[in-house]
């Protein structure tokens, strides 16, 4: 009997034990946080989720992942190598490293990580999104194909960002989805990037929808107008300009956009609030989700504007101070500090709290589309039409006389370079500037080298002024180096020359 | 029993097999805190490139210091490099170089210290070679491909390799080091040779022919004429250059103007493109005279300066005949032609309240009251807080222009300044009278009086200044007596000038004035409208200035 009771017990204490092991779930592979793939994407609804997904990837980084937030990268590059910036009491050594043309693979600023991220998430949508329209019968195939025009347009402009950054980059067209397939993908050339960023652009156009019915969804989504804006830059890019002016007479055609007018509340109105009449696509910061400016312009500021923004961007009528660009003072900067106004500032006095940075990044607006298209007719020899935009961009904003170049209207090297300084006005700090100036000294394979020689020799330091100019005469220097941490993970990519 | 001794044997034998098969894994053990190669082994490992100089480094025995712990920069040239410099020489191998050259070969291309190309500028390198001659880097491009270039020899085919005493930099050539002296450079290029004639007539050939064992003293730095720049100002011979400047007859005199004039080309230490263009002002062998420089887009401008409200236009620097090295310094080379320029002392009527920073902000200057924060000015330091820029057109503050600086001065309280600083304009060499012209204001009856010290180039003045302090009553002569003056066209003691000595401005250029609060809390309303520097031989009390601007002679 004592015996009987020992087993039994045994046996009472053996079912315990399994008992509690059959609670864990050991051979349940699904995480617990999350949804999987193959639960996902059965609904329109989670496809709309996902596409929404690629938009809040442009703001910031994901949960977990520590890294600048997109806009910061695409500031950096924009403006770093530019002239209308200079060093602040917050400044960091990588930024310095760049400003002074000493960039190196190590630079954090060249790591292409997040713009791979946007791309990968869209890649997710145009891979997988398709499967929805067999499970769920309410997803019609026009949203379906707006929704992957979405993903599409904003890979494109991902890579464009990417060819003009760092010229040849490799070509991610796949979702990464699964450990199995990663790829270690080469380099693909600059023309066959850009011919990617072409065809899903076209393809994309005639399905992409010409508004959502909501102002805010028509700045922060991508509609047909984003697509042809981005075209016609991607087009004047590759020095295609019966196209790019096409792409862009459908914007201005289209009659959905207009300069805000240029009075006491055009700032507010423009950079404050943000999606405006004249914006076509913004990044679409609010108080839930701030933008990294406030960080960077203000608390401990890196940067501030160099002294020529005034002295010869903009200019300062001495005789009488009623007469000001609008752009200037109080716009894009504080002349009193060198403050980078356009992204504190809530109008040309107030500057906001931490909690309203929430300047919009913008992407494209009105004004732009207008310039590139004054650049496109410049270069097809229709010069007065040119000029004729460019004043009405001017008018606007009051620009000074001291700043009007006056080109005849058969000068077309004149009228170019007169459209290059109305754009470092009219987008000061918006990340341009750059890639304004490189556009520029490439076209006509780099008949206009000079232009960016000059733009050095105005902004690096002094002392390191001759070897800068010499190291941009060499082509390979003006695109960024791969980040070290990405070649060494990939073995198949190869280092830009210039910084082997 | 049986079981139990079967037992303890089974688990003898267990734990011995375990002791055993354990003893058979070595562990690893690392001992090195990196896997990095010293610079020898370095050359050794990638023997293809770098063999021969790892030849030349056993022959000079550097090899074994370059393989121990140090922190070094150095230039290795290729194979082909050395080859070719074995070429040059006229020797087939290595062993045949005469081993002192070869030290010294190895010495120019060594640098305690660790240098990226990060560090490379367009001047030397900031530290000397274990040779005792700079390296000059810059960057060239060739058929579209911009490299390092090292002293104009070199380019860097191989930057930056980390090792564990160092950095190397692979180059494509040998550097050779300067072998003549910056009398033979001059001499050797018939461009400066009316040049090298004065030099020799006036003794400084010799001294620029001396190569000083002490490297703090050995380096100089010349800017030579050329013939041409000297032609273009209408000296076409050494004789005409004589009859222009020497006044005294005997050229090596040295209150001779041709002494001076040589002088005046030859500055000391190492002096590089880069390094001229980084300081405003450079000293030279010519007594407390200065040569002032500024880069103009590329250009390298001396002695273009501000003088008067005239711009004085300056002479360029040809940028490919400079920055040559010598065994003893570096040589550069003028565009045009100049010398001393003789100036009287003028006065210099200095109104603090106008300077660049305000002038580009026209809806304040001579408009509106604007604080500066600290740093924003480039002329002015100070501790802490704002410095204000205040514009009034009141009745009782009647200062030059409507406006005036507003300096917080105090020693214990720890919000005002305990000193501020600020660089004159430009200030000819001479003795003058200091001038402190303020509106007095006391911010409190019952404050104690804070003198305050004013200091020029970092000597105190004899004078203290007190900004609560207003002048007494009296005529221009009994206070001028006592050290006052009005400088404002209404006469009140409010608005006063204050003598606070004699100075000695030794040279021509901008200087430093501080003004160091010496005891007390002190007050924020120190009121500074001029300071006025006026040559002791010129009467101190006029002109008056006008809130408008205009003068009373």
């Amino acid at each position: 009997m004592k015996l009987f009771q020992k087993i039994s017990f045994r046996i009472a204490c053996l079912l315990a034990v399994l008992s509690l092991a059959s609670c864990q779930k050991y051979l349940d592979l699904k995480p617990q946080d999350g949804i999987i793939r193959q639960n996902f994407w059965q609904t329109k609804e989670q496809m709309q989720a996902a596409v929404n997904g690629c938009y809040a990837s442009l703001l910031g980084a994901p949960a977990g992942v520590s890294d600048r937030a997109l806009p910061e990268y695409l500031f950096l590059w924009g403006e770093l190598r530019a002239d209308m910036l200079s060093a602040n009491l917050g400044v960091t050594n990588e930024d310095l490293e760049i400003m002074n043309s000493n960039i190196d693979p190590s630079n954090t600023i060249t790591n292409w990580r997040s713009v791979y991220r946007t791309i990968n998430y869209c890649n997710t949508v145009i891979d997988f999104a398709p499967s929805v329209l067999e499970v769920d019968k309410t997803l019609s195939q026009a949203s379906l194909d707006a929704a992957v025009a979405e993903a599409k347009t904003l890979r494109a402009l991902m890579f464009f960002y990417l060819v003009r950054s760092f010229r040849d980059v490799p070509l991610v067209l796949k979702a990464t989805y699964s450990d199995q397939q990663l790829e270690q993908l080469p380099k693909s050339s600059d023309t066959a990037v850009l011919a990617q960023i072409v065809k899903d652009l076209v393809a994309a156009e005639p399905v992409t929808p010409e508004s959502f019915g909501d102002k805010s969804l028509d700045k922060g989504r991508i509609t047909k107008y984003t697509v042809n804006a981005l075209l016609a830059d991607v087009y004047l890019w590759m020095e295609k300009y019966p196209e790019a002016l096409a792409a862009a007479d459908k914007v201005i055609n289209s009659g959905r956009f207009g300069l805000v007018r240029g009075n006491s509340a055009w700032f507010n109105t423009l950079y404050y609030q943000g999606n405006s009449n004249e914006a076509i696509f913004e990044f679409q910061y609010d108080r839930q989700k701030l933008n990294p400016f406030f960080g960077i312009f203000r608390n401990r500021p890196r940067f501030m504007a160099s002294s020529r923004v005034m002295e010869e961007i903009y200019t300062v009528d001495f005789q009488d101070d009623t007469k000001r660009d609008i752009r200037g003072d109080g716009a894009a900067v504080r002349a009193t500090d060198g403050m980078i106004w356009k992204y504190l500032g809530v109008d040309n006095n107030t500057m906001r709290a931490q909690e309203e940075s929430f300047a919009h990044w913008i992407v494209y607006r009105y004004a732009d589309v207008l310039l590139m298209k004054a650049e496109c007719l410049a270069q097809l020899n229709r010069g007065r039409e040119a000029l004729d935009i460019v004043y009405t961009i001017r008018q606007r904003a009051g620009a000074l006389a001291a700043t009007d170049r006056n080109p005849d209207a058969q000068d077309k090297v004149g009228i170019t370079d007169f459209i290059l300084e109305e754009r470092a006005r009219e987008f000061a700090y918006e990340g341009k500037r750059w890639y304004d100036v490189l556009r520029h000294a490439k076209r006509d394979n780099y008949s206009r080298l000079q232009l960016l020689l000059d733009l050095i020799a105005n902004s690096v330091p002094a002392d390191r002024q001759q070897s800068a100019i010499a190291k941009a005469k060499d082509k390979n220097s003006h695109y960024f180096p791969i980040y070290i941490y990405e070649l060494q993970t990939d073995k198949n990519l190869v280092q830009n020359p210039f910084y082997k | 029993m049986r079981t139990l001794l079967s037992k303890t044997l089974w688990a003898w034998v267990a734990a011995l097999a375990m002791v055993a098969y354990s003893s058979c894994q070595k562990v690893e053990i690392v001992e090195s805190t990196t896997t990095d190669v010293n610079m020898y082994d370095f050359l050794l490992k990638n023997g293809k490139t770098y063999s021969e100089w790892a030849k030349v480094l056993d022959r000079t025995g550097n090899a074994g210091f370059l393989n121990a712990y140090g922190a070094y920069t150095m230039f290795a040239p290729t194979n082909d490099a050395v080859k070719g410099y074995l070429a040059q020489v006229g020797k087939p191998t290595v062993n045949d170089v005469d081993l002192d050259q070869l030290k010294n070969l190895v010495r120019f291309h060594l640098i305690q210290d660790t240098i990226g190309t990060s560090n490379f500028k367009d001047g030397k390198l900031p530290t000397i070679t274990m040779l005792g001659q700079y390296l000059i880097t810059g960057v060239l491009n060739k058929d579209g491909v911009s490299r390092y270039e090292v002293n104009r020899q070199a380019l860097v085919m191989q930057p930056n390799v980390i090792c564990g005493n160092g950095i190397v930099h692979g180059l494509n050539q040998v550097l050779i080091p300067a072998s003549k002296t910056l009398a033979q450079l001059i001499e050797a290029d018939p461009d400066y040779s009316v040049f090298t004639q004065a030099l020799k007539a006036t003794g400084f050939y010799d001294r620029l022919n001396v190569v000083d064992a002490d490297t703090s003293k050995r380096f100089m730095s010349v800017i030579a004429e050329t013939n041409k720049a000297l032609q273009d100002s209408g000296i076409v011979s050494y004789d005409a250059l004589r009859r222009k400047y020497s006044q005294t007859g005997n050229p090596a005199a040295t209150n001779d103007g041709l002494y001076l004039y040589v002088a005046y080309h030859i500055m000391p230490d190492a002096r590089y493109l880069a390094d001229i263009i980084t300081a405003p002002s450079h000293p030279t062998r010519a007594p407390l005279e200065v040569l002032t420089s500024k880069l103009d887009g590329q250009t390298v401008l001396i002695n273009e300066i501000e003088f008067n409200g005239n711009l004085e236009k300056g002479v360029a620097l040809n940028r490919i005949k400079s920055d040559i090295s010598a065994t003893n310094g570096v040589l550069h080379s003028a565009t045009a032609h100049f010398s001393i320029k003789v100036r009287t002392p003028v006065a210099t009527y200095w109104d603090v309240a106008d300077f660049p920073e305000i002038r580009k902000l026209p809806s304040f200057f001579r408009k509106q009251t604007y604080n500066f924060e600290l740093g924003s000015l480039k002329d002015f330091t100070w501790e802490k807080g704002a410095l204000t820029y205040t514009y009034t057109t009141a009745s009782n503050f009647p200062v030059y222009w409507n406006d005036y600086l507003q300096i917080p001065l105090g020693l214990t309280n720890t919000a005002r300044n305990r000193w501020v600083e600020m660089k004159t304009p430009l200030l000819v060499k001479g003795r003058y009278k200091v001038w402190v012209c303020y509106r007095q204001q006391k911010a409190s009856n019952n404050n104690p009086p804070f003198p305050t010290q004013v200091s020029f180039r970092g000597e105190p003045m004899s004078r203290l200044l007190n900004f609560d302090e207003g002048a007494p009553s009296g005529t221009d002569g009994e206070l001028e007596a006592l050290g006052w003056k009005r400088y404002m066209e209404v006469s009140n003691g409010l608005y006063c000038g204050r003598l606070l000595g004699t100075i000695d401005v030794p040279t021509t250029d901008r200087h430093t004035i501080r003004m160091e609060a010496i005891t007390g809390a002190g007050q924020n309303q120190n009121n500074l409208d001029m300071i006025h520097f006026i040559p002791v031989n010129m009467p101190q009390i006029r002109p008056l200035f006008k809130r408008d601007g205009g003068l009373i002679p």
